[in-house]
């Protein structure tokens, strides 16, 4: 054996960690937690790694960790951390600075704990899920560049509808580093770096590892404080994501997103076009409405006049045989009751007074239906050069000349079109 | 599915609002009775909402902005299993 340096054993903990640190800075170890402990209140943890052969003590604080108390005895993970030599004690184990979850059954059971507790919190509350605008502006895109989720989303939306301000924010949609870019992502858009009226998240289909940034706490908690809806289009039918379930809005696809986030352009368009189809036949209708009632009114206006000849002509005999004229009756009503007239002809003096505060009546109501009152509540006459009036817009041509008597005043004008 | 007007106390579309009113206008014409004044300037309204409702709707192209992000990097203080 050779001679050596020899050194103390804190010199020799000591010159172990530089070279880890030299050699083995940081390294990623999978294995299976046989054994997990929290300490200190909460803060510290501590669990044992193995494999088949061989067994790994790791170190982290609870504060680095996100999703620490996901972690059971019994979960495959790989550690992300520092292997490191406790110089005091001589112990070698690994600080942890990332613990991920691996292998399907550990990502399972991780998922349902975790949809459990957020489910418990209300972040997958109904009543909390906002509803999408009408017609959004200005849309917020996560997806991955040059992906199909991307090119079905946008191909589809540019199919429904144009105009739009898509603001794509490319993001890695797997891997470790997934989950900090999404979060930053949101949060630009929550910052208002852009003013979206809604965000779309998607990706395509792939295993429960693949999705695994998807069903990650904070990207899930970061969905929740978004102030505008989201839509959330990850992976297929069937796998639902918890940013699926915290979502207000989900769709199966990314060209379904599109479908829910815009109506097609001939839809609203066939809408407005109805909306203006009713609105004219409103006015049709109040207009007719309002022609029928004044048709109405001058007929019943007719009958009262026809039944008042009557009752004049009849008058008229009765007291022709009493040698009274009717004709001069009305007029000399007033000279007569001084004289005692009114005395000796009380019975016919009443039926008079009746009849003056009849024909006041007919009078003012035929008095409305004065054409001049008419016009004074916006109605107007319109007559061809020569007089005529007009009732029907097939009786003048385009170009020719017409006057129209209004309230006040008259209008002459030349035809420009006839409907 | 939900697909209703933004609830968010946010201010809807320019669409949206002249939608609505569009609406708005129909349902006074079919329900109350309106003198021949109004009802004309409702009418004038309505067409000038269906113009700019129809432009809009004509628009063709989708304008798509890749977000070029920021050099400075807010310091990252957890990291996260998944």
């Amino acid at each position: 054996m050779e001679e050596g340096a020899v050194f103390s054993v804190s010199e020799f903990n000591a010159q172990v960690n530089l070279i880890l640190a030299e050699h083995l800075p940081t390294v990623a170890v999978e294995g299976e937690i046989s054994e997990l402990h929290i300490a200190k209140g909460d803060r510290l943890l501590y669990l044992v790694l193995k494999d088949e052969k061989a067994e790994l003590t790791v170190f982290s604080f609870t504060s680095r960790l996100m999703g620490w108390d996901l972690l059971e005895e019994g979960m495959m993970v790989r550690v992300y951390g520092r292997p490191e030599l406790y110089e005091p004690r001589g112990q070698f184990n690994l600080q942890a600075e990332r613990i991920l979850l691996v292998g399907e059954g550990t990502l399972r059971l991780a998922l349902e704990k975790l949809k459990k507790k957020l489910g418990d919190e209300g972040l997958f509350a109904p009543e909390r899920k906002r509803l999408l605008p009408l017609f959004p502006e200005t849309i917020g895109l996560l997806t991955a560049p040059n992906s199909k989720a991307f090119s079905d989303f946008t191909k589809i939306l540019q199919d429904r509808m144009g105009g739009l301000k898509i603001f794509f924010f490319p993001i890695p949609v797997q891997g470790i580093e997934a989950p900090k870019r999404i979060i930053e992502a949101i949060n630009w858009f929550i910052h208002q770096k852009a003013e979206i009226d809604l965000l779309v998240v998607t990706r395509g289909g792939g295993s429960l590892e693949d999705l695994a940034a998807f069903n990650t706490e904070e990207v899930v908690r970061t969905i929740y404080s978004c102030p505008f809806p989201v839509v959330s289009a990850v992976g297929h039918e069937a796998d639902v994501s918890l940013v699926d379930l915290v979502a207000d809005v989900r769709a199966s696809t990314p060209s379904m997103a599109a479908e829910l986030i815009v109506r097609h352009r001939h839809e609203l368009a066939n809408q407005v076009d109805n909306l203006k189809r009713r609105i004219y036949q409103a006015l049709q209708l109040q207009v007719a409405t309002h022609t029928g009632r004044i048709i109405q009114a001058l007929s019943v206006a007719e009958k009262f006049f026809q039944t008042w000849w009557l009752v004049i002509t009849n008058l008229e005999g009765r007291t022709k045989a009493s040698g009274i004229k009717l004709s001069g009756l009305v007029t000399d009503y007033t000279t007569r009751v001084g004289t005692g007239w009114y005395q000796i002809n009380h019975q016919l003096a009443v039926q008079t007074r009746w009849l003056w505060a009849e024909t006041d009546k007919l009078w003012h109501l035929a008095e409305s239906f004065n054409p001049r009152s008419v016009l004074a509540r916006g109605y107007s006459v319109t007559r061809r050069h020569n007089g005529q009036l007009l009732k029907s817009s097939d009786e003048v041509a385009v170009g020719e000349k017409i006057m129209t008597d209004l309230s006040r005043g008259k209008i002459d004008s030349i035809v420009e079109m006839v409907e | 599915m939900k697909l209703a007007v933004y609830t968010m106390g946010d201010k809807p579309s320019e669409f949206t609002q002249n939608f609505r009113r569009l609406e708005g206008i129909v349902q006074q014409l079919e329900k109350e009775e309106v003198d021949l004044e109004e009802g004309l300037n409702l009418y004038k309204e309505a067409a000038k909402l269906v113009r700019k409702l129809k432009k809009r709707l004509s628009l063709i192209e989708n304008e798509i902005e890749e977000v070029q992000q920021e050099i400075e990097e807010e310091p990252m203080a957890k990291s996260s299993p998944s």
